[in-house]
């Protein structure tokens, strides 16, 4: 780890003066210098011990403990301690204590990154080749003693198919571990050309598996025949194991995304092709409703009592079949997201009014008494009028439709910043059980209603959603035969529209 | 001298109706079935208020809007959108194009008379 290159010659010496055996390395394990006392012991020379030569005088058998050991140390930067034995230059074995330094801390935290680093290297393009690849299998070629671009090279060369001819197919073939010692030595090997070309020798491939099936697969080269270890396989089996679900999951993910983009997609459809329908089924009843109106104005000659009658129930229909399609319109937008509410100033005696006017003759109709009590010196409010106007309306049409007997009544006032406003009224009232699905989508307390009393059931899902769209509360207090009171608040100014939780 | 009044819509219900409902009033009424043909129109003759449907076949109610808006000539001539188109936002987007008025499809006759009014008087 010398890399001050001037003051190299001087620690040399000083190294060389001190009767214990000592090599510096760089992180990667190759020699930078060994020395005088350890290149007597081994009758290595400088140039034969330099790089990767020191490690011929070390045990075979001791080189991969060694080998792992030297590994945590340079990922700790801490000192460590081995035992190994060392070649003497007359091919005796001798048993050494080895002590291993970090040199320099900075230097020592630069290994551990410049390790990291290299990790890192080795595993983000393969996942980011899963990702681009998401229809193709893949395998990740490690190759020791050659340069990183020969792993691509081979990679391109080498099929991703099982059959006896390479490593890989065989391990795809088998679903484990396969290791073949000497390629060259292997009759069923093909690919020679490769081979002669990289020089590989001892090639190790382990599967990647996704539900038993092959994905993909590490493989591992040595230039030299040297078998790889129970404990390296089972390292890079783990590995690939890891691999494997970390693929998995970033094909769960895409596909997951894909998923929802499609959902979204066909969400986007549906309400457009609502707007759409609703828009066609909106012109038929522009000249429906229009014409009638002309007919009972006598655009088309004075029309009798009779005639006049007959107008007015096309109209009243024509109107219902109008607010059936807005309903379903209106709850098509608030499920698409598209539901906007349109702030600007109202007041709640005006909302009021409109809907006294609207919906009163259909109270006098039924002999209801209709009463308003809106309380005096009410603030000005903030918020969508229109859509609070389509609420009340909504309450109050109930009102009226359910009750046969007695009055409707809406009260409305301004407490701490908040309006209460309610309908009221002297119908059947709604049982808690009823009560509970009141509030939600193609809901009515009694589905034989629908078919007695119409609508969509969708009236109140709508009210509560522009209630809340207001950062207001909806709800209903009743008792079976003592009528209902449907109550709303909402803040008296309203400057941004709450999102729906 | 009578006002006259162009009415840009392709749906010939609703073009009857509205000239039934203009029929007993002394408004003149000249008709068009999109965008174009309302371009063409008023380059032959000056309308004082124009009722504008806004979907139309080969040129829109917006189209035609913003280049009757964008003539200085043209400019103060009242724009009343007439449209069931129902996404929201609709009214807000008729006005962005240069509409000065919008009335929802379906209308009640008696009322969008009650508007052409507003203007005309």
């Amino acid at each position: 780890m010398l890399e001050d290159r001037a003051s190299a010659g001087e620690i040399q010496t000083a190294l060389d003066t001190i009767p214990v055996l000592i090599c510096t390395t760089r992180p990667d394990g190759t020699a930078e210098s060994v020395n005088k006392c350890r290149r007597e012991y081994t009758g290595l020379a400088l140039d034969e011990a330099k790089d990767k030569g020191w490690v011929s005088a070390v045990h075979p058998q001791d080189l991969e403990s060694f080998a792992a050991k030297w590994r945590t140390i340079i990922a700790s930067g801490k000192m460590g301690d081995a035992e190994l034995r060392l070649r003497r230059f007359d091919g005796d074995y001798h048993g050494f204590k080895v002590r291993a330094v970090p040199h320099r801390l900075s230097t020592c935290r630069r290994c551990s990154t410049r390790l990291a680093n290299r990790r890192h290297g080795f595993a983000m393009p393969t996942l980011r080749q899963c990702i681009a690849n998401r229809e193709r299998n893949i395998a990740f070629i490690a190759t020791y003693g050659s340069a990183p671009e020969h792993r691509e090279f081979i990679l391109n060369r080498i099929p991703f198919e099982a059959g006896r001819g390479t490593v890989l197919g065989r391990t795809l073939l088998e679903r484990k571990p396969v290791q073949v010692l000497d390629v060259v030595a292997d009759p069923d090997y093909s690919l020679q050309e490769v081979q002669r070309k990289f020089g590989f020798r001892t090639v190790l491939a382990v599967p990647m598996l996704r539900e038993g099936n092959p994905v993909g697969a590490i493989v591992l080269m040595r230039l030299t025949v040297r078998a790889f270890t129970d404990r390296q396989i089972e390292l890079a089996q783990t590995f690939a194991d890891q691999a494997g679900i970390a693929i998995e999951n970033v094909w769960l993910f895409d596909e997951i995304q894909d998923k929802s983009r499609q959902l979204e997609e066909a969400s986007q459809h549906k309400s457009q092709f609502l707007a759409n329908m609703s828009h066609e089924l909106r012109t038929p009843l522009n000249a429906i409703l229009g014409y009638t109106e002309l007919m009972a104005d006598g655009a088309y000659g004075e029309p009798s009592e009779k005639m006049l009658g007959i107008l007015k129930r096309l109209e009243a229909n024509g109107k219902h079949l109008l607010g059936l399609i807005n309903d379903v319109l209106d709850l098509s937008k608030i499920e698409a997201g598209q539901l906007e509410l349109e702030l600007s100033d109202y007041c709640v005696q005006d909302i009021a009014q409109t809907v006294r006017s609207t919906l009163e003759p259909l109270a006098a109709d039924k002999k209801l008494a209709f009463k308003v009590e809106v309380a005096p010196q009410m603030p000005s409010g903030r918020g969508d009028g229109r859509r609070l106007t389509q609420v009340l309306i909504n309450l109050v049409g109930n009102a009226i439709k359910f009750t046969d007997a007695g009055e409707v009544a809406i009260k409305a006032e301004a407490n701490n910043g908040a309006f209460c406003v309610s309908a009221r009224d002297t119908g059947p009232g709604i049982s808690a059980t009823d009560q509970a699905k009141l509030f939600q989508e193609f809901q009515q307390a009694d589905n034989a209603i629908t078919r007695k009393k119409g609508g969509t059931g969708l009236g109140l899902a709508i009210s509560k959603r522009i209630i809340e769209m207001h950062g207001g509360r909806i709800w209903v207090e009743s008792q079976p035969g003592k009528g209902s009171t449907f109550t709303f608040t909402l803040p008296v100014v309203v400057e941004r529209q709450v999102e729906p939780t | 001298m009578s006002k006259r009044i162009l009415v840009v819509e392709d749906q010939p219900d609703n073009r009857q109706i509205i000239r039934d409902m203009l029929a007993p009033t002394d408004f003149e009424i000249t008709e068009a079935e999109n965008g174009e043909e309302a371009l063409a129109a008023i380059a032959k003759q000056r309308p004082d208020l124009i009722l504008m449907d806004i979907q139309l076949p080969i040129m829109d109610g917006y189209t035609a809007t913003s280049r009757i808006k964008a003539d200085p000539a043209l400019r103060s001539i009242p724009i009343i959108a007439v449209t069931s188109y129902a996404l929201s936002g609709e009214e807000k987007k008729a006005r962005a194009a240069g509409c000065d008025d919008y009335v929802p499809k379906p209308f009640s006759p008696r009322q969008l008379l009650a508007k052409i009014r507003q203007y005309l008087r």
